[in-house]
């Protein structure tokens, strides 16, 4: 009976290569996939992210950050299956550019994160938000008026390297974990700064007052005795301007930047040293328009016939009328108001006028037919003898 | 086409046929296979095919039935779910998936929950439980939370609370014991997610079912858990304090104290009452302990200082407390501002137990509260609340200085005692007549009452 069988069930030619193709096909299709599958899977960890060392920046700052837990791909492909694709064939394109050596540095993410990507694991719609210290910001007002995520939490994953410039070719054997944390340990790169809120407000047009996000007032002690406003004030300032700026830097209506820190092409004009300036208070009060607005109404002392009266008081305390006038208008501060040698030309004793001039001229340095090119020389000579 | 071609073939087959008649059809199968030749190369490319078919079937279909069961929808697909589904969805954490909280991490633990899971299916059908508690082994571990919340992270507690959550996790504190409500808003524990009210909980109703005071974690299990700590106990170890109380149990423990009480031949009513009183009484007295070790009379060397400065960054006493002999004469801003006292004073905030809620009324007085409920000054409800919140009666049982001896003050008594506005203050804890036999009455905290003495009457008659 078995020999029958064999003999009956022996297939047709056609038949045997029919099913040596369909299992073939079928082979391959289900290796195709499965490689796919996990192909797939493996090119989206984060591991193989920072498999390039192009990479290592952005991996050990995400390493030491609050997101340490989500990958990056997570925030980095958006949702989707054509955005993953997208994705996918970008990924083979850097490898090429990184391949090739012809990637832009330092790298920059091409498009900033989408809300979508957030919003896969914080539901603005449930969820509180808790702000930190005595902040108070809105959440959904701002969403509402479509801020985006990241327009404020830039650096949570990765600190704003690429804004720090730490992220060249010539320092990725640097990074490792400690190197990620020492980045990110600095709060004012991960969190959100109060220059974007100021900046985003001021450009919409929404109000900048303290208490607007602040729940404690902001308002410092010594500004509230009843002499601070006419009196002790100016003398705080030369004390430590820098920390007036601190909080009214915000309310001037121009960009204060005489602390900005000086290119380097000018520190190295003067005499090819770097100087540590000495920001003065009355400069400040000169360049901040909060100050400005104040300081450049008319004072009670200024009488009727101040103008004959006023050398007496003017020799006392000069530093006192250099609050709001200048001896001259020179480059670095345009004041509005009389300045000294409106009557008293040339009037430049006490004033670093060296900042401003155009030829580095060195101290001590006596007046010279060289200077006359320039300057009238009957006015010079009055005073500087050759 | 190969297979079916042959099968046909085989079974117009006279000798076949006769087979079937003969024998079952996992035989016949059997008989079927054992009779392929294998030498034939054909029939190993075919058995090479099914096997692959196979293969994809299992593979592909295990992956999709994991997917399935894994997904939030399958899980509400049970009725007895819908509470707890509801919850989730209208909570912070509802972009993630019920098992990735509810399922340690890991395929292994995957797996065997399921498996386990399937003990749920046979309560579905032969019977869901009542209310749906989490057990002490569905406790949810740390491993859940840390897979999306990183340890890198610096924690942001609201308002003015400092919650050294690194000191915690250090100790060794787990997320859930205070974070327990942060999903599911303790309906459990609040006794609202029970078969009869299941039907409830919509979209709509969820928002009002998620109190804020449920979903953070609450003062009393701060303190309760800062206490047991102080006294030399680590009770996170215990699994059973960080879930709720289970209903099934806590039946147990009623009926066994039920049995000893009905021991002593008491009355029905009695006998609620007895144990009521019973489990509530030393309870009571360690809430006014710990509000007593707060308010700044505060036990020497404990571990963890139980001032409201421990936690709160701006609660400071208020100014007009410090004043010298506020203690004695609290009484009038309390009858003003009631409402502000409570906001500090309030008893309930002290306990770690919630109380349990009717959701019907629960969510009636939700859509009542719009309309702004304000404290009218009322002598009557600030006597009743010095007498039911044990902020106030810590103290408002004790005897006061003046006072004197109870021989000297009965007969002294009465100059302190003659006008109405004198008198509103014995009335704080005194009552004037007898506590009338079961009534609900809020109880004085004294069992002296003026008609003890009294019983002829009073010269003026002024009552309150």
């Amino acid at each position: 009976m078995e020999e029958e069988k064999e003999t009956r069930s022996a297939p047709p030619r056609f038949n045997y290569k029919l099913i040596k193709i369909a299992t073939l096909t079928l082979l391959f299709l289900a290796i195709f996939f499965f490689a796919g599958f996990f192909g797939l899977e493996a090119t989206s960890s984060s591991k193989f992210c920072s498999s390039c060392h192009e990479m290592k920046p952005e991996y050990y700052t995400w390493k030491a950050s609050t997101h340490s837990e989500v990958d990056c791909v997570n925030c980095h492909i958006e949702p989707g299956v054509k955005n993953l694709a997208e994705a996918k064939a970008g990924g083979v394109k850097e490898l090429y550019k990184k391949q090739t050596d012809t990637y832009l540095a330092p790298i920059q993410m091409p498009k900033d994160i989408p809300n979508s990507a957030c919003e896969r694991c914080h539901n603005m719609d449930t969820r509180e938000v808790t702000t930190s210290g005595d902040l108070i910001i809105p959440h959904d007002k701002h969403l509402a008026k479509d801020i985006e995520c990241v327009q404020c939490h830039s650096g949570v994953a990765h600190g704003k390297i690429a804004e720090r410039k730490v992220t060249f070719k010539s320092d990725y054997g640097k990074w490792d974990d400690s190197l990620g944390k020492s980045m990110m340990s600095d709060i004012k790169f991960t969190s959100p700064k109060m220059e974007t809120c100021m900046e985003c407000h001021e450009a919409r047009q929404v109000t900048t007052e303290c208490k607007a996000c602040h729940t404690t007032s902001m308002y410092p002690k010594s500004h509230k005795k009843a002499d601070f406003k006419d009196e002790t004030h100016g003398s705080l300032a030369i004390k430590d301007v820098k920390k007036c700026n601190e909080c009214h830097k915000y309310m001037s209506k121009k960009e204060i930047d005489i602390f900005n820190e000086k290119p380097a092409s000018m520190q190295y004009l003067n005499n090819g040293t770097v100087k540590e300036d000495d920001i003065d208070a009355n400069d400040y009060a000169k360049q901040n328009t909060y100050c400005k607005d104040c300081h450049s109404t008319r004072p009670a002392s200024h009488k009727k016939g101040f103008g004959v009266s006023h050398g007496v008081l003017a020799n006392k305390n000069t530093e006192m009328c250099l609050t709001c006038h200048d001896y001259q208008n020179t480059g670095r501060t345009k004041n509005i108001i009389v300045t000294c040698n409106t009557c008293h030309p040339s009037t430049h004793s006490n004033r670093d006028w060296r900042i401003t001039h155009p030829i580095n001229v060195e101290r001590g340095r006596k007046v010279t037919e060289y200077c006359y090119t320039c300057h009238v020389k009957k006015n010079c000579t009055s005073c500087h003898k050759e | 086409m190969a297979i079916w071609g042959k099968k046909k073939h085989k079974e117009t087959d006279p000798e076949t046929r006769e087979d079937r008649k003969k024998v079952g059809l996992i035989r016949r199968l059997w008989q079927k296979f054992r009779g392929i030749d294998w030498k034939n190369p054909v029939n190993r490319w075919k058995l090479l095919f099914v096997s692959l078919i196979g293969c994809i079937v299992i593979f592909g279909g295990g992956y999709g039935v994991i997917q399935f069961t894994n997904s939030p929808s399958f899980c509400v697909s049970c009725h007895e779910m819908t509470p707890e589904y509801t919850t989730y969805t209208a909570s912070a954490h509802n972009n993630i998936t019920c098992v990735q909280c509810h399922v340690k991490p890991g395929f292994v633990n995957m797996v065997t929950h399921k498996m386990k899971s399937m003990k749920e299916v046979y309560y579905h059908v032969t019977g869901v439980p009542e209310q749906i508690v989490q057990t002490e082994e569905e406790a949810i571990s740390d491993e859940n939370c840390l897979q999306c919340h990183s340890k890198n992270r610096l924690v942001t507690a609201s308002g003015d609370l400092k919650v050294n959550h690194k000191g915690h996790i250090e100790e060794g504190v787990p997320c859930i014991s205070c974070h327990a409500g942060v999903v599911h808003a303790k309906v459990a524990g609040r006794g609202i997610n029970t078969e009869e009210v299941r039907g409830h909980y919509t979209k709509e109703t969820a928002e009002k079912i998620m109190e804020k005071k449920y979903l953070a974690p609450n003062m009393g299990t701060c303190i309760d858990c800062h206490d047991k700590v102080n006294n030399g106990e680590k009770p996170w170890k215990e699994v059973s304090y960080l879930v709720p109380p289970n209903p099934e149990e806590m039946e147990k423990k009623l009926d066994e104290t039920n049995k000893k009480t009905s021991g002593e031949a008491v009355t029905e009513g009695e006998k609620t009452e007895a144990t009521a009183d019973g489990t509530n009484a030393p309870h009571d007295e360690k809430t006014q302990d710990i509000i007593l070790q707060a308010i700044g009379k505060q036990q020497k060397d404990v571990k963890l200082s139980m001032e409201c400065e421990t936690c709160h960054k701006k609660i400071k006493v208020p100014k007009n407390h410090k004043v010298e002999g506020w203690n004695g004469n609290h009484g009038s801003t309390a009858i003003q501002e009631l409402d502000k006292c409570v906001n500090c004073h309030q008893d309930s905030k002290w306990i770690k137990e919630i109380p349990k809620e009717d959701i019907l009324s629960l969510l009636k007085m939700k859509e009542t509260t719009s309309k702004e409920h304000k404290y009218v000054p009322n002598v009557t409800v600030v006597k009743d609340q010095s007498r039911i919140n044990q902020f106030c009666s810590a103290c408002h049982g004790n005897r006061p200085a003046g006072h004197l001896e109870s021989d000297q003050w009965l007969t002294a008594h009465a100059d302190k005692a003659k006008t109405a506005d004198q008198k509103s203050e014995c009335f704080v804890c005194h009552d004037r007549d007898k506590p009338k036999e079961g009534t609900t009455d809020i109880k004085a905290p004294t069992d002296v009452y003026c008609q003890y003495c009294h019983r002829t009457g009073f010269k003026s008659d002024v009552n309150n």
